[in-house]
């Protein structure tokens, strides 16, 4: 992780969290690049490609949830959301629009150092094991090429956010076993995120609206145990 | 226009029944408008008819005809012609000359002919055969067609002829000779009638018999006209004539001399033509007098209609002197006159009933006509015989007009003669005091069906009023004021009374004003007497006031019971008052009800805009206390990282920051602590006399350094020191000038005035900075808005000064100006003369009902200037102190 500096764009308008933040990351090898508004966010989203964002749900001129959806619109970089808002139903919404994890002020830096790397190493795999499962998978019509991390329906390709296409994986070469969502948080999102069952919900329902068509349901919910998708 | 008591009812009901006959439907029947049929040839036709008997001419040059369907009946006193008449055309004589057709056919004079014609014949002495039964007798002309019946076939044919016709006979095998003369008749008729003839003399068919049988009689020629039979009907009975014959033709002396309809004539006409006298005589013009005056009676305005009876009776009578009195409680007044003179008639004007009324009030006493045939001599003019000497009275007579309700007035007639009144002319007062009665009637009706409407009209004009957009509040006085003039009240008020507390009076109006709730103490103390005695709901209460009459009406109101009390002091009380106030108080309760739900609504309404608004502090504070704790809690685990080490700068910035932020977690801690002291009430003043100069000299102090330009202090001289806690008014004011330093830009004038007033010291912060425009509104919902002030944020600044303000005895309060901001605070001298107390003097929105957090203004808003003070004020909360 540190051979190339990662990026981290910290949208916060509040002096004293920027600088604690940015003076966290920078010891941490992290390029950090801050924005006080949405617009300026965006712009710099394009110009610096950043592998992670840090964004503030309260921000001056624009909605947080709208910013988190427009950036998700762009790109898959990873977002995790940073707010003062602590409420279930604000979380749900913030992963809805795309945010890959969300934390409640205040937090320590200890736990912020922690989300940011399970984020990113979800999002940004490190590779495969060597002795796993064959590069391809295919489920009924789709085609999932675990190597190049691309999915095609029908032979069209279908775009998956990172923390997508890792829940499609895990789920895909495990086919035909059930897996609980205490398992998918762990393999998915990573340790000390077993108790947050939204976010699985969250993402099976976001894959099954890029995936699924029609009558046939490509993952099996197991109501209050977890997920499958079936085998042949 | 009822019908009229007295002689005149038996010859109306005979006009009625012509009338209801002459609308049955029938193949001769005349049209509906009366008209002649179309010309067809009549059935019969008989034409210059003669028959001597020896010297007697019977009949002389007698023309009749009969059309089809028609009944026409021969009136004539006995030796007229009619059996005469009769007998020719039955053939059972021979004119002398004329001739007789039966359907544009010469008559053939043999009854075996006629028969086959379809001629039948009743005869006067029946003809019936006295030695056959009743079998035979009735199926006499039918033997000859079906040659000899047998026995059971005769009977039967009979039995079923008589359940044809519905006549009851004894068993059809009785001898003839046996029977009663109604059954004898019976018999008879139902042989002529039996052959369906179309053409049926009857001669004289109900002479023999009782009511009964010649209603029964009647009925059948009824029956068989319904069939289309022509009927010939000779008879002496003027009314069944009347009620059965279409035209009559009146024989005199063998001779026809008259021919008239039942419709256009009346009885006696045909009686006066009978014996000779001219149909158009004095009782006939009288008739038509009468019946003019039914007419005009109809269509005239009520107050007119006893002049036309009274002008009627003077041409009736030829007399021209009338007056007709109504009975007016105890006393009888002159309602209508003709041709009095001037002294007799005011003097006649109101007279008591019983002798002092003269004959008039005797006649109205005894219910009795009172017949003064010489006024000199006569007892009963004696308190007026002067006066009718002058006035040339000599007689007179008075007859008292009996309506359904007994005695309704007296009609008196004055005559310049002595002597009694003929029988006729007395029968004529009579009769028209009987339309008199009728008009009488008639007019009561009509004004009771006036008040009527007019309480109806009163009754939905409530209704609607408090139905309509006006709140129940205002409509109710309305509503009551409307009540009062509908039912001629002079006062009316709606009375409340909550479970366990005192009756209140909730609205109250008279005729013509409406009253703040405040009623006459004798209403509220019968609405009181009512609601506290155990009642019946919805049942009007009369109770006879000192003060007038009051009605009452309990109803069930919500949260206890209301009452609705109606007073006449003045005006007469209408008789069906108690129903009306039990309408109105309907409308009344419903109202109320409707009130309360909308009042609940209202509660539900603003409860759950309050818990909105908390919710959205709470979700604020929340916010604002997090972010503090955000930074110290990073801060402070950044440095307890173990495996980096901070430089120095670092560690410093760090280290300051937590330093600050707890110091800033602190004053919101302040803040919030003095905001739920504030709420709860428990606020503590440390008062002492301040010099409020000094106060704004420390508040400024508390500023930035670098606020530029500075803010202007302008303090008046004779400011006097006030009663009030220092550092709580340096806090609001800090506050206040932090607000308007900084939302500002740069470069805005901001400046504090203090001037005395008679009890209290005025002072204002104003600034000329972007003011509370539109766009605070829209930064109001950005809660990330925040700025680093004296206070902590969270939005409770301006709830705290507001709150310290009020706990001093002031108010603070938004001035409505073009530009910048200016917020005004009044703070008493001393505290107990307190500013709290009185009435806002600019009727505006004060900062001073407690609310939590940003909820400020919920106070009444007076006018637009307020309302949109109340609007601003709560956005400076809203946003300004965030």
């Amino acid at each position: 992780m540190t051979e190339a500096a990662t990026r981290a764009l910290v949208v916060e308008d509040d002096p004293n969290i920027v600088d604690l933040i940015r003076s966290n990351l920078a010891v941490r090898g992290f390029d950090t690049v801050v924005s006080a508004d949405g617009l300026r966010a965006l712009r710099l989203l394009e110009t610096e490609s950043p592998d992670i964002v840090l964004l503030d749900l309260m921000l001056p001129e624009i909605d947080g949830f709208e910013l988190c959806r427009q950036i998700r619109e762009r790109s898959s970089v990873a977002i995790i959301v940073v707010s003062a808002r602590g409420g279930e139903r604000d979380k749900v919404s913030a992963l809805n629009v795309g945010a890959d994890d969300y934390m409640t002020k205040p937090f320590s830096i200890e736990e912020l150092l922690a989300r940011i790397n399970a984020t990113l190493r979800r999002t940004r795999p490190a590779g495969l094991p060597a002795e796993s499962a064959p590069a391809v998978i295919n489920v009924a019509d789709l085609e999932i090429d675990l190597a190049r991390q691309l999915v095609t329906r029908a032979g069209v390709p279908v775009h998956l956010t990172p923390t997508e296409f890792a829940l499609l994986r895990e789920l895909a070469t495990n086919r035909g076993k059930l897996l609980s969502h205490a398992h998918l948080l762990r393999r998915v999102w990573g340790h000390g995120y077993e108790t947050e069952t939204e976010y699985v919900r969250v993402y099976i329902r976001r894959l099954r609206a890029k995936l699924e068509s029609g009558s046939t349901p490509l993952i099996v919910t197991q109501p209050r145990a977890g997920y499958r998708i079936l085998a042949d | 226009m009822t019908a009229a008591k007295g002689p005149g009812a038996g010859r109306r009901a005979a006009h009625g029944g012509a009338d209801g006959r002459g609308g049955e439907p029938g193949p001769g029947d005349r049209s509906a408008d009366g008209r002649e049929p179309p010309a067809v040839s009549p059935l019969l036709e008989v034409r210059d008819l003669a028959v001597n008997f020896g010297p007697v001419q019977a009949l002389l040059g007698v023309g009749l005809t009969v059309r089809e369907g028609e009944v026409v009946a021969l009136a004539g006193e006995n030796g007229a012609g009619k059996t005469t008449l009769m007998r020719c055309i039955g053939g059972d004589m021979a004119p002398h000359a004329g001739e007789i057709k039966l359907g544009g056919m010469p008559l053939q004079p043999d009854p075996g002919a006629l028969a086959r014609q379809g001629v039948s014949v009743l005869w006067q002495d029946l003809a019936l055969c006295d030695n056959l039964d009743i079998a035979a007798n009735l199926m006499l002309g039918r033997e000859r067609r079906t040659h000899l019946m047998s026995e059971v076939k005769l009977h039967t044919g009979a039995r079923r002829l008589l359940a044809d016709l519905g006549i009851s006979l004894p068993a059809t095998t009785r001898d003839i000779r046996s029977l009663s003369g109604g059954q004898r008749q019976l018999v008879a008729v139902g042989r002529a009638i039996s052959h369906r003839p179309r053409l049926l003399l009857l001669d004289e068919p109900t002479t023999a018999l009782g009511v009964t049988m010649s209603k029964l009689v009647e009925d059948l020629i009824s029956g068989v006209r319904q069939q289309g039979t022509s009927v010939l009907l000779a008879c002496h009975d003027i009314d069944m004539m009347f009620r059965l014959a279409d035209r009559i033709v009146v024989l005199r002396h063998g001779r026809v001399v008259a021919e008239v309809r039942p419709t256009e004539v009346h009885p006696d006409d045909v009686i006066a033509l009978l014996s000779g006298q001219d149909a158009d005589s004095s009782a006939r013009s009288q008739l038509t007098r009468l019946h003019g005056l039914t007419g005009r009676l109809v269509s005239a305005d009520p107050s007119s209609s006893l002049s036309l009876i009274l002008s009627a009776l003077g041409a009736a009578l030829g007399s021209e002197r009338l007056c007709i009195h109504l009975v007016s409680g105890s006393e009888l007044a002159c309602a209508a006159s003709l041709g009095l003179a001037d002294p007799l008639l005011s003097a006649w004007s109101r007279l008591p009933q019983g002798p002092a009324g003269g004959p008039a009030g005797i006649a109205a006493a005894a219910g009795e006509p009172v017949i003064a045939d010489d006024v000199r001599s006569d007892g009963r003019w004696a308190p007026f015989a002067t006066l009718a000497r002058s006035a040339r009275v000599a007689s007179s007579w008075s007859v008292p007009v009996l309506g359904p309700q007994g005695l309704a007035g007296v009609i008196t007639v004055f005559r310049s003669m002595r002597g009694k009144p003929k029988r006729d002319d007395l029968d004529l007062v009579t009769l028209y005091a009987g339309y008199a009665a009728s008009a009488i009637e008639r007019d009561g009706l009509l004004a009771e069906v006036t008040a009527r409407n007019r309480v109806l009209e009163t009754i939905r004009e409530m209704l609607e009023t408090l139905a309509g957009p006006l709140p129940v509040s205002q409509s109710l006085g309305v509503a009551l004021q409307a009540l009062c003039r509908g039912l001629q009240a002079d006062q009316a008020a709606l009375v409340v009374r909550r479970a366990g507390q005192e009756p209140v009076v909730r609205a109250a109006a008279g005729r013509a004003d409406l009253r703040p709730a405040s009623a006459d103490d004798d209403l509220v103390a019968a609405a009181a007497g009512v609601l506290s005695r155990a009642r019946k709901n919805d049942v009007a209460v009369h109770a006879p006031g000192s003060r007038g009459r009051i009605v009452t009406v309990p109803f069930a109101a919500p949260g206890g019971g209301a009452a609705l009390v109606v007073c006449w002091r003045t005006t007469a009380q209408p008789a069906d008052a108690g129903a009306l106030a039990e309408d109105a108080a309907r409308s009344l309760q419903l109202a109320l009800e409707r009130e309360e739900a909308s009042v609940a609504h209202q509660e539900a309404l603003t409860l759950r805009r309050s818990q909105e608004l908390q919710r959205g502090f709470l979700s604020r504070l929340s916010h604002e206390l997090r972010t503090p704790l955000t930074a110290i809690r990073g801060y402070a685990s950044s440095l307890l990282q173990p495996d980096v080490t901070w430089d120095n700068e670092s560690q410093h910035r760090f280290l300051r920051r937590i330093a600050a932020e707890s110091a800033r977690l602190g004053r919101l801690v302040d803040d919030l602590l003095d905001f739920s002291a504030i709420e709860s009430g428990i606020l503590r003043l440390q008062r002492d006399w301040c010099d409020l100069a000094l106060v704004l000299e420390a508040a400024i102090a508390c500023l930035p350094p670098d606020v530029s330009p500075p803010v202007k202090v302008s303090c008046a001289p004779d400011l006097p020191v006030i009663w009030a806690d220092h550092d709580r008014l340096e806090q609001v004011f800090v506050n206040l000038l932090a607000n308007a330093v900084g939302h500002n830009p740069a470069g805005t004038n901001v400046q504090v005035s203090a001037v005395a007033r008679a009890e209290y010291v005025e002072v204002t912060v104003a600034d000329d900075g972007r003011g509370l425009g539109p766009d605070t509104a829209r930064a109001r919902f950005e809660p990330a808005r925040r700025w680093r002030g004296p206070t902590a944020g969270a939005g409770l600044g301006l709830s705290i000064a507001r709150g310290i303000v009020t706990a001093h005895g002031g108010r603070i309060e938004l001035v409505a100006q073009p530009r910048g901001t200016c917020f005004r605070i009044c703070l008493p001298i001393e505290a107990e003369a307190g500013l709290a107390a009185q009435p806002d003097p600019d009727g505006q929105a004060l900062l001073a009902t407690a609310s939590p957090g940003p909820a400020v203004g919920t106070g009444p808003a007076v006018g637009t200037v307020a309302a949109t003070a109340a609007r601003q004020a709560q956005l400076t909360v809203g946003e300004g102190d965030d």
